[in-house]
């Protein structure tokens, strides 16, 4: 019950954030993406199920700010939420290039999964140059930002009886 | 669970490109919960973003501050050889009952965030509450900015003029007369607007840096005639058979807005026959 309320503070927190504070780090019509980032920390930390599930809330409440349909943002944090569990459970040891890694990669994943998905729903002005311009430049910061979201968020989400950070699945 | 998240996220965007009343209503509460969080936050933030925005613009403050100095010069001369000419228009305005952009009631509001870097857009701290409604014009200083996109009872989300689906009818207005009408696109890769003139490149000449595109108005026009758009960048020489669009440069810069104010613009209705 607390770590659902905690992790619906963190969603109030970085739609707040993500809306407000970081949309004067706009580089080249990039931001940092916080929200995507929490995304992938609490999939990192807790499995395909449960960042698929936090994602698409995440997503959801992100989507009422934007003017893109509501659902975009769901389906594609959604999406990327459930790759990066699956790609954690076959992880076996950290590295320091872990977060920066996953956060760039699952930055670029997600937007790319959105700009796609956009075109396809009749967004046609999301898939072009600019558009995959905005989702590497993203991705870029996300990569940068991950080694500091990563644990704070990954604390956040932990499980009580979850001490070992680290899992192996078989 | 995947699968059912996916169905539902494609049956809520479907929904909402259909505009589903439900959504709308849904996501308007929705919003209403969040956004005085985000006011709060929004004025906490001010002194920061106030100063990260400075601080990666300082040369071209000073840039700009040293271009404002000579355009004020050169406007204050304008100002008074025009201010004739300015009294005759509006002896003829008054004359003919025609309605000035000041006329307008207005709703002045605060800009509490701006939109991710696929739309172009920002949101304001006053909704339908305070009479704001979708597709009200928004200007600051009387130059037009963006239009309500979106509503609900405590705030508003504007699309701004430079995004891509944003679009006005406007006409170039030069020194001593108006040039030719055309439709102002906003591009979304760049702060810029296209302007697209309607006639062909014989009637429309050639459209000189420095002009100012304003609003067309009129029947079908979500906006009042008059408001400025934005300044022609560089001169566009006709060729060919087809008119060149011209490059427009917003009057205001849209990323360091502040206040801004939303026009109560009703667009006029053909009379039914």
């Amino acid at each position: 019950m607390i770590r659902r309320v905690k992790l619906a503070l963190l969603i109030l927190v970085a739609v707040v954030l993500q809306t407000t504070l970081l949309t004067h780090f706009d580089l080249f019509d990039a931001m940092p993406g916080l929200c995507m980032l929490c995304v992938l920390a609490v999939a990192f930390e807790d499995g395909p199920e449960s960042g698929a599930l936090f994602g698409f809330a995440m997503g959801l409440v992100l989507d009422l700010f934007l003017i893109t349909p509501l659902g975009l943002s769901a389906l594609s944090f959604a999406l990327t939420g459930y790759a990066v569990g699956a790609f954690q459970s076959s992880i076996v040891r950290s590295t320091p290039w872990l977060y920066p890694m996953i956060g760039g990669l699952g930055g670029l994943f997600g937007g790319l999964v959105f700009i796609t998905v956009g075109a396809m729903v009749g967004q046609d002005q999301l898939l072009s140059m600019h558009g995959v311009q905005i989702v590497v430049v993203s991705a870029v910061w996300d990569a940068l930002l991950a080694p500091l979201v990563f644990p704070v968020v990954r604390r956040l989400a932990r499980l009580p009886d979850h001490s070992n950070t680290w899992r192996i699945r078989g | 669970m995947l699968v059912l998240l996916v169905l539902t996220a494609l049956a809520l965007i479907s929904f909402d490109e259909r505009g589903s009343g439900t959504i709308d209503t849904a996501r308007s509460a929705a919003a209403d919960v969040i956004q005085p969080v985000r006011d709060v936050s929004s004025d906490a933030f001010n002194p920061v973003t106030d100063w990260l925005d400075g601080l990666g613009r300082a040369s071209e403050l000073q840039s700009e501050n040293q271009r404002l100095r000579r355009e004020l010069a050169q406007a204050k001369t304008q100002a008074a050889a025009g201010a004739a000419a300015r009294a005759r228009v509006k002896e003829l305005e008054d004359l003919f009952d025609l309605p000035q952009v000041e006329d307008y009631d207005g709703i002045v509001a605060n800009v509490t965030g701006q939109g991710s870097g696929f739309d172009r857009t920002f949101s304001i701290d006053k909704g339908s509450n305070d009479g704001i409604a979708k597709d009200m014009p928004v200007v600051v200083g009387g130059a037009l900015v963006g239009r309500v996109f979106r509503v609900t009872r405590g705030s508003a989300i504007v699309q701004r003029i430079d995004d891509r689906q944003f679009g006005v009818g406007g006409q170039i207005v030069e020194q001593n007369a108006f040039g030719p009408q055309g439709l102002a696109l906003g591009q979304g890769d760049s702060a810029n607007l296209k302007f697209s003139p309607y006639a062909d490149a014989a009637l429309v000449g050639t459209i000189k840096k420095g002009s100012v595109a304003i609003t067309r108005g009129g029947l079908g026009e979500a906006y009042p005639r008059g408001l400025p758009i934005g300044t022609v960048i560089r001169d566009v020489t006709a060729g060919g058979s087809v008119a060149r669009d011209a490059e427009l440069r917003p009057i205001v810069d849209l990323d360091s807005l502040d206040v801004v104010k939303v026009l109560r613009y009703t667009p006029p209705v053909a009379p039914s026959s």
